[in-house]
């Protein structure tokens, strides 16, 4: 995944934003094909082994959501067979799949976004267009693990005045409620200091770690061309698909889906260039 | 001023112009995709107009602070079967702290300890159900910190608005629109968890009642911060500036 790394962290989010504005909404069944397609590729890349749970959760989804729809919805007029009085039919249950096919690569996605967007990342992209959100979530983020070990400490001061060590509720909360208390004014002098050291004057500037460079914009723009070119023939209804009564014959427009297919796998080409480039051209020396 | 003509042009155009682009470009899943868009939309005009608003820097550490505790409670409480302390912060906080700061702890809450849980299509929804927990019981907190038992009834309400909401979340991305018994049998196969919800907050508001009740009541008697009880406030007050 650090192959990805090479770029400002708004190319990924973007990327993101890209995919899934498409692949979680739509139901037709040739671009969910591609975004799963391209998700599973993606994530084994980017986690390897560590995946294949997610992947198995995925295909139970899909399939108990498969099985179960047409309890449910009785519309559809291929009828398989009979549960009491109401059909059971295949438009249904592919409807069923579809649907566990868009939530199964929601999951995906958002593990590959976990997976190559840390913390660090969203709030370089947020924390120039929204200040004071960035500086809480980073003193929320600073103060988590201060507060953990202030609970330790107080929890061992426990320990040694003879208290049981089986966690329970009541000495938990207490340990807890001492922790607020030994923190609250503490941080009332933190805001103080914020206020002394000109917190909300006008002339305060941000200081920025990485540029925005023509390679990152360039990255943009590319996922960006396609996501709005699928975004045209979804609204011109060339993919339009429908379940129900009878599965629809259309809704196959090959250009879109080839857009929306290397949409799905663009940073594999990444990946491999960038795999091919460490193997093949040693340092020169 | 200028923030709320913003916030306004988001409230009455953006949201129609999300429900007629779901209609326009997803037929099927056109209530999937305008429910999440409304929900995004609604954080990000909150959000948009707390970062226009003046707020003074005791809010935003306080705000901080008390996510970051909720956030711990969610770790040190694990050992408890599917009890979390989460919404009894937030209330708690929104109380003695108005309906604002009460918001923001609840988005809070739910975005940063996805950090550590996974984030998901669930976080918008879980950041808006937390902040409007906190909202809520900001803007009753005139009652709320008076009637011990009035709290306890409010937190257990909001444990079952809350579950309900997560709920309606799953039905939403389960069929793309909301086919109502199937929300009802959603629902029946997740009073468990709702049940847990309400117990869980009443449980913890419960405990957690008296000691932050002190503690915040001291740090409005010392500093002059928080919306709570005039009587108990030193009659000549100064503002932290």
């Amino acid at each position: 995944m650090c192959y990805l790394k090479t770029f400002d962290p708004t190319v990924p989010m973007m990327y993101f934003a890209c995919v899934m504005s498409i692949c979680v909404f739509t139901s037709n069944p040739y671009l969910q094909a591609c975004s799963l397609a391209g998700g599973i590729m993606l994530l084994i890349f980017v986690k390897g082994r560590r995946s294949v749970r997610l992947l198995i959760g995925c295909a139970l989804i899909m399939a108990v959501m498969g099985a179960t729809n047409p309890l449910f919805v009785h519309r559809g007029l291929t009828e398989l067979f009979f549960v009491g009085d109401s059909p059971y039919t295949l438009e249904a249950l592919l409807y069923g799949l579809s649907l566990g096919c868009s939530i199964a690569s929601l999951l995906i996605w958002f593990s590959v976004f976990n997976a190559v967007i840390s913390q660090d990342d969203i709030l370089a992209v947020f924390g120039k267009r929204l200040p004071k959100t960035a500086l809480v979530i980073s003193m929320i983020l600073g103060f988590i693990p201060k507060l953990r070990r202030k609970y330790t400490e107080l929890l061992h001061a426990q320990y040694g005045s003879g208290v049981s060590r089986k966690p329970s509720l009541k000495r938990t909360a207490a340990v807890f409620t001492a922790c607020l208390s030994a923190q609250s004014e503490r941080v009332i002098d933190i805001s103080m200091s914020m206020k002394a050291r000109g917190y909300g004057l006008k002339s305060r500037t941000f200081a920025h770690r990485r540029r925005f460079r023509k390679k990152d914009a360039a990255a943009i723009a590319v996922p960006l061309a396609l996501c709005i070119a699928c975004f045209v023939y979804i609204g011109s209804g060339k993919l339009d698909y429908w379940y129900y009564p009878r599965l629809s014959p259309g809704g196959f427009e090959p250009a879109a889906v080839m857009c929306y297919l290397l949409l799905c796998i663009l940073p594999v080409f990444f990946i491999v260039k960038e795999k091919f480039l460490w193997r093949n051209c040693p340092a020169k020396t | 001023m200028k923030a709320r003509i913003v916030s306004l042009c988001i409230f009455l155009l953006c949201i129609p112009a999300v429900c007629v682009a779901g209609v326009l470009f997803f037929k099927e899943r056109a209530v999937s995709f305008a429910g999440t868009g409304i929900v995004l939309l609604m954080l990000a005009g909150y959000f948009y107009v707390y970062e226009k608003r003046n707020s003074q820097a005791w809010e935003l550490v306080i705000v901080a602070l008390m996510s970051a505790m909720s956030v711990l409670g969610r770790i040190v409480f694990a050992f408890l079967p599917s009890l979390k302390p989460c919404s009894a912060i937030i209330i708690l906080t929104a109380v003695y702290f108005g309906r604002e700061t009460g918001f923001m702890v609840g988005a809070f809450t739910a975005l940063v300890s996805n950090f550590y849980f996974g984030q998901g299509g669930w976080t918008p929804f879980q950041m808006l159900a937390w902040g409007l927990t906190g909202y809520f019981a900001g803007m009753l907190g005139k009652w709320l910190a008076r009637n011990r038992v009035l709290l306890l009834v409010y937190s257990a309400a909001i444990g079952v608005f809350f579950s309900l909401l997560m709920d309606l979340y799953t039905c939403l991305w389960m069929d793309g629109k909301v086919i109502f018994s199937r929300y009802l049998v959603m629902i029946s196969s997740a009073l468990w968890v709702t049940v847990s919800y309400a117990v869980s907050n009443v449980i913890f508001t419960g405990i957690f009642m008296q000691p932050f009740g002190r503690v915040f009541r001291r740090l409005c008697i010392k500093y002059g911060i928080g919306t709570y009880h005039p009587q108990e406030k030193p009659s000549e007050r100064t503002e932290l500036h």
